[in-house]
């Protein structure tokens, strides 16, 4: 963590979300909490119950390990991460199982990133509902 | 355009990217800035194969609405993708409708787009959808 008042490199913002991704691909939901602002909020996609607004980071861990709990084999394939100041942005291809069957789905992760690369909003967008057929399923 | 074989740096793809967004909301759409095998995937207009068809899908999205918006609110490159974060808002039989789209674009070394994937907020796409 970055002490207050330095202000990471793009570099070192890609760094960090790349790091949270592991983190949560690892379990470490510790670890990835420590990357939001206690009141970042978190816009999920499509009308399952991972879409909508969490605001709050207690609430936005508590969707992340919901999800954590509802599907296997979770799947956080980063194929590539770009920054500026303000946004890092990562592509990347996810796949899911649930009840034995597979959905894979290409997602973009908007994260709105302050000076020490703590994320404070996050956008999930995505180009297909695999994952509502998925909870259907 | 850049001349073939002139690799674009990511500012000037992030320009070239702006320009043509604020074009394409006025429906015009410039048909060199696409690979002859470009494809195109839009939560609007479905999925489109080759430069034509690609184009085309581009300058029908406007002609859907009677009103139709993309404001850039940011957009980044590296030597492979652009990202633009856009604001969109349109208006059909009286209705205007906001939402946030992430276009993704895949392009070569000339700047020319590859891949396109353009996507909308599943809700915000419904209530368009349902105008």
């Amino acid at each position: 963590m970055a002490e207050a008042g330095v202000k990471l490199s793009l570099d070192q913002k890609i760094q960090k979300i790349r790091d949270g991704f592991e983190a949560f691909k690892r379990g470490d939901l510790k670890a990835v909490s420590e990357l939001f602002t206690d009141d970042a909020v978190w816009h999920g996609r499509g009308s399952t119950k991972f879409g909508g607004d969490f605001k709050g980071k207690d609430a936005l861990m508590g969707n992340m390990a919901q999800f954590a709990q509802t599907f296997q084999d979770i799947r956080l394939d980063i194929h590539d991460i770009l920054a500026n100041d303000k946004h890092v942005v990562a592509l990347v291809n996810n796949s899911v199982t649930r009840n034995g069957k597979t959905y894979a789905d290409q997602q973009t992760f908007v994260f709105h990133v302050d000076d020490q690369g703590r994320t404070t909003e996050t956008w999930v967008a995505s180009d297909t509902e695999q994952l509502k057929k998925s909870l259907e399923n | 355009m850049a001349q073939s074989g002139t690799k674009l740096t990511p500012p000037q793809k992030i320009e070239m990217a702006r320009k043509a967004i604020e074009a394409g909301s006025r429906g015009e759409v410039n048909p060199e800035g696409f690979s002859r095998d470009a494809v195109m995937r839009g939560s609007l207009v479905g999925e489109a194969r080759g430069r034509d068809a690609v184009v085309a899908a581009l300058k029908k999205a406007p002609t859907m609405f009677e009103e139709f918006q993309q404001q850039p609110h940011a957009i980044l490159a590296d030597n492979d993708h652009v990202v633009a974060l856009i604001n969109l808002k349109v208006k059909s039989r009286g209705k205007t409708v906001e939402a946030q789209q992430v276009m993704v674009v895949h392009t070569n070394d000339q700047g020319q787009v590859t891949e396109l994937w353009a996507m909308i907020e599943p809700e915000a796409l419904k209530q368009i959808q349902n105008r």
